[in-house]
């Protein structure tokens, strides 16, 4: 009951004070408190202002920056605002009444319908265009809203225009399609390093695409290891700083790394804080890489400048410094005995010695008018000492970029010590290097270059020829180096009494020969006659009973008699005849060719050499002689040296030095050879004067050597008599093979392609032996009696000999030695490890040719 | 001892309680603005920091009307503490509306 009671006196408390609030509501309305009432509809409450409550709304509805529009139910227009006459530019009075789809572009008219007839409730929002005119359309939004008025519904749309935000949003996209075109990376990075944004190139170049480093920091990907500089980096673009092309390198996802040129900038936002940095990398690997390459290269041009063994220099060209070194090498400083102080600024021409600067300067122009690209030549340059080097100068000029010279390089090469050699080497050629004075070659091609001249000028001249009398005799007595002292004194002697235009020649043997140029009859017998005497007076002959003077017989022949003008080799056989006139006269005296017995030898009372050479050759009147070559280590098969001799006219005979030289002058001497091998190759075929299997050694002549017919008669010869080439061997002299050496190593290969022997003779007689062992292919090295003779007694001459042997062993070759003479002798050679010898100790020549090879025999017994 | 702003003592029965208030108004019209204003104040100088208070605009939220048995703007209503209370009508009267909320002499 308490219970009821309690409920029933709360409810009354309740209700009393429900009609108080009731009371004080109508209070409030009756009083004008109040400014709404809610009133119950069949739907949902309505709620009625008083009193305007909603012209506020309305103001605001009317100037909002959106379009606002109520359509009734059949999508009329009943309201809008302002903005939206704007939108479609039109004016208000105008928009209200029109149907609102048909401010709508085709393809959104069906869609605006549905939504309008399916009685949306909520909100639609699309993204729509709405037709406006006359500017085309706009891009808008549509917020749309039914309200239920009683008897009818209405629409409310709220209309933004988007185009801002679609030009924003275009601005975005293009912006963001420059960057991804960049062939730069391109990132964005917040001031803590967290990566923001990633390029399509950043993705390239660093490997890792876009998705596994957006919120990663930089140091976990690309700046692995820079944490230090990306920290810095960071804080100075937070100050607002420009980091600029910082060169560093970057981690790739391939563990690799790559190169990169860097510029960071900082990035603020719309109130200009900086919110970040971006980071454009170039990739500078290939510009690095080609900029180390160029460093490299200078360094090595610099280095290889600087260290050259050559002299190099830079010279100008242009202006001032045409001309002059800009830069020398130690090497050149070397050669010329400047320092790179006194170079550096000086002319080059006023190295270059006066007759070689017109040289120079040719060169120079051919180079800078591109007629040349590189120029070479020999020239002498003046070192600092006054000293003459000669130089080999290699010139190129190098170009700017747009084609005009820019400076010269200059090589210079010492070739002092090859000028030295070649002039040497021309000197062999040209010199008897017993006497030093023309050799018969270089005379004969004097005599033709005179005659000619005095021809031409009609100045006439003479020639002498002259010979020692009885030279044969001290030679053979007193032995060969006596035989030639005395040749020695002879040249000497004529040198020194003959004008500077005359011309001194050794012909061969003990015969020498003059020309005389500017010379009449009488003058060149007085010539003669005074060189006569100085020969009797100044030329010594030491015998074992005292010295006794010397005599010359002198033949003087002239290059134009009045009547006509002989050519030089008339003018020899004329003075040869001459000579010998004089000869036969007695020693010591002087005769003048007869002009009218010149050179028909029918008109000549006397046979000259070159026709008893001619009549031997004819009538087989040459005797082959042979000298033992004995090996002096192992055994081995008989071998000679094959010699030759003449036989005269009472069947004397005669030795080769008398007639070889005429034959080298008359070209007979290659008809000589071909005899030679000729008979010598029958001789091992029948083998009646020789042993089974006797092997000989053949003398070559150079002219033969030069000629080239013998090589082919020998194959033939050997393929007619069957004879093993084995049995064969060729000599050469050195001095023959100075002539001609690319002709002599020809010879060599010819012969040794049919399968015989080549040896070089008298080897270390002239000057340049080494440099013809390199080019020559034998099989033995003869060395030059010079060096046996007195081998026993000069410690000299066993050191050459040594030496060798040792580099004839190292060549794989063998050595034979000349001239052995005693027993002593050949223990020594086989002591130092000579191969074979020879000499009058050995065994003698001696006639082999059939008839005499019996008397020879018994008149020497063995 | 919590204050007031004019630094008298809270009501004993009062002194604790928080109150949930909601004012339902029509727009911005002149009775509205009017009733917001005085029941900030009040609210401000009697209740302190001990109290929420919501505004209902009945033109954007007709709904809510029926939920509290609204028929008349404005009209505050006392959700808390209970038992509910309505005030119709100007808000002005500093001392009816303290009565009506039960805060006589706290202000």
């Amino acid at each position: 009951v308490i219970g009821i009671g309690a409920q029933r006196q709360g409810d009354d408390q309740d209700l009393r004070s429900r009609l108080a609030e009731a009371e004080d509501t109508l209070r409030a309305i009756r009083s004008g408190e109040v400014d709404g009432l809610v009133v119950q509809g069949p739907d949902a409450d309505r709620v009625f202002t008083l009193d305007g409550a909603d012209s506020f709304y309305r103001v605001l509805v009317d100037q909002m920056p959106e379009g606002a529009v109520v359509l009734d139910a059949a999508a009329t227009i009943v309201y809008a605002n302002a903005r939206l006459a704007d939108m479609v530019g039109a004016e208000l009075r105008q928009v209200v009444g029109r149907t609102f789809t048909e401010l709508l572009p085709d393809a959104f008219r069906g869609a605006m319908d549905e939504a309008l007839a399916g009685g949306v409730r909520g909100l639609v929002v699309g993204v729509d265009e709405l037709s406006v005119s006359p500017r085309g359309t706009v891009p808008v939004a549509i917020a749309m809203r039914l309200i239920t008025d009683g008897q009818a519904a209405v629409h409310c749309l709220i209309i933004s225009d988007l185009t801002d935000r679609k030009q924003a949003e275009h601005a975005v996209a293009h912006l963001a399609a420059v960057v991804d075109s960049s062939v730069d990376a391109i990132i964005s990075e917040d001031l803590d390093g967290v990566v923001r944004s990633w390029n399509t190139a950043a993705e390239i170049m660093f490997g890792f695409p876009e998705a596994e480093v957006i919120g990663r920091h930089v140091t976990e990907t690309t700046a692995q290891g820079h944490e230090g500089e990306v920290a810095e980096i960071l804080r100075r673009v937070g100050h607002g700083q420009l980091v600029e092309l910082h060169e560093t390198t970057r981690a790739t996802k391939a563990q690799g790394s790559i190169e990169v040129a860097v510029t960071v900038s900082p990035i603020k936002d719309a109130a200009g804080r900086i919110v970040g940095a971006s980071e454009i990398s170039r990739d500078v690997s290939e510009r690095n890489r080609i900029e180390a390459a160029l460093r490299e290269a200078e360094a090595r041009f610099r280095s290889a400048f600087d260290q050259a063994g050559t002299g190099m220099a830079l010279i100008g060209i242009e202006g001032a410094e045409a001309g002059r070194f800009l830069q020398v090498n130690g090497e050149l400083c070397r050669l010329t005995h400047y320092s790179e102080e006194e170079l550096v600024g000086t002319l080059f021409s006023a190295l270059v010695h006066r007759d070689d600067a017109a040289q120079s300067a040719v060169g120079l122009q051919q180079l800078l008018t591109g007629e040349l690209a590189i120029s070479i030549g020999e020239i002498r340059v003046i070192a600092a000492d006054a000293s003459v080097l000669w130089a080999l100068a290699t010139t190129s000029v190098v170009h700017h970029g747009d084609g005009t010279p820019s400076y010269r390089i200059l090589q210079l090469q010492d070739i002092t010590e090859r000028k030295r050699f070649e002039s040497q080497l021309h000197h062999l050629a040209d010199h008897d290097p017993l006497t030093g004075v023309f050799n018969r070659a270089r005379f004969e091609r004097e005599l033709d270059r005179e005659t000619a001249a005095a021809h031409r000028y009609q100045t006439g001249g003479a020639l002498l020829t002259l010979d020692l009398d009885h030279f044969k005799q001290i030679n053979d007595s007193l032995g060969h180096a006596a035989g030639d002292d005395v040749l020695r004194a002879a040249a000497s002697t004529l040198h020194g009494r003959l004008r500077a235009s005359d011309i001194l020649g050794r012909l061969g043997g003990d015969e020498f020969a003059v020309i005389l140029p500017h010379t009449d009859h009488d003058q060149a017998v007085e010539v003669a006659g005074m060189l006569g005497r100085a020969v009797r007076e100044r030329v010594d002959v030491a015998t074992a009973r005292g010295a006794r003077n010397a005599t010359a017989s002198i033949g003087v022949a002239m290059f134009d008699d009045g009547a006509r003008r002989l050519s030089s080799e008339e003018l020899m056989l004329a003075a040869d005849n001459a000579l010998y006139d004089a000869k036969d006269a007695g020693p010591g005296l002087v005769r003048v060719a007869d002009p009218a017995g010149v050179p028909t030898s029918a008109l000549s009372p006397r046979y000259t050499w070159a026709e008893r050479i001619r009549e031997a050759l004819s009538a087989d009147r040459f005797l082959l002689y042979t000298q033992p070559i004995v090996p002096l280590v192992g055994d081995v098969a008989p071998r000679f040296e094959v010699l030759l001799r003449m036989r005269g006219g009472s069947d004397e005979v005669i030795p080769p030095a008398s007639f070889i030289p005429v034959a080298e002058r008359f070209d007979l001497i290659q008809e000589i050879d071909q005899w030679v091998v000729r008979h010598a190759l029958e001789l091992l075929a029948n083998g009646t004067s020789t042993g089974p299997g006797t092997c000989f050694d053949l003398n070559v002549s150079a002219k033969s050597m030069l000629d080239g017919r013998l090589s082919s008669s020998i194959g033939r010869e050997l393929e007619v008599t069957g004879v093993d080439p084995r049995r064969l061997t060729f000599e050469i002299t050195e001095s023959a093979a100075i002539i001609n050496i690319a002709q002599a190593a020809k010879f060599a290969r010819s012969v040794k392609r049919l399968g015989a022997g080549f040896a070089l003779d008298d080897f270390g007689a002239g000057f340049s032996s080494f440099y013809y062992l390199k080019h020559l292919d034998f099989d033995y090295l003869k060395i030059d009696g010079e060096f046996i003779r007195d081998l026993v007694n000069s410690p000299t001459d066993q050191v050459i000999v040594r030496a060798i042997v040792e580099m004839a062993r190292g060549l794989n070759r063998q050595t034979i030695a000349e001239f052995v003479g005693d027993e002593p002798t050949v223990s020594l050679l086989r002591e130092l490890g000579v191969d074979h010898a020879q000499g009058f100790h050995l065994g003698r020549p001696r006639p082999l040719d059939r008839a005499e090879s019996a008397a020879a025999r018994s008149a020497t017994p063995s | 001892m919590p204050e007031t702003m004019n630094g008298a003592p809270v009501a004993a029965q009062s002194a604790q309680e928080h109150y949930a208030l909601c004012l339902y108004v029509v727009g911005a019209s002149p009775a509205s603005r009017r009733a917001i204003r005085a029941i900030r104040e009040i609210c401000d100088t009697a209740l302190a920091s001990r109290y929420t208070l919501e505004v209902v605009d009945l033109h954007q939220q007709p709904e809510l009307a029926a939920e509290e048995q609204i028929i008349a703007t404005p009209t505050l209503v006392r959700r808390l503490p209970l038992p509910i209370r309505r005030l119709v009508g100007d808000l002005s009267d500093r001392e009816r509306v303290l009565a009506a909320l039960d805060l006589q002499g706290v202000g």
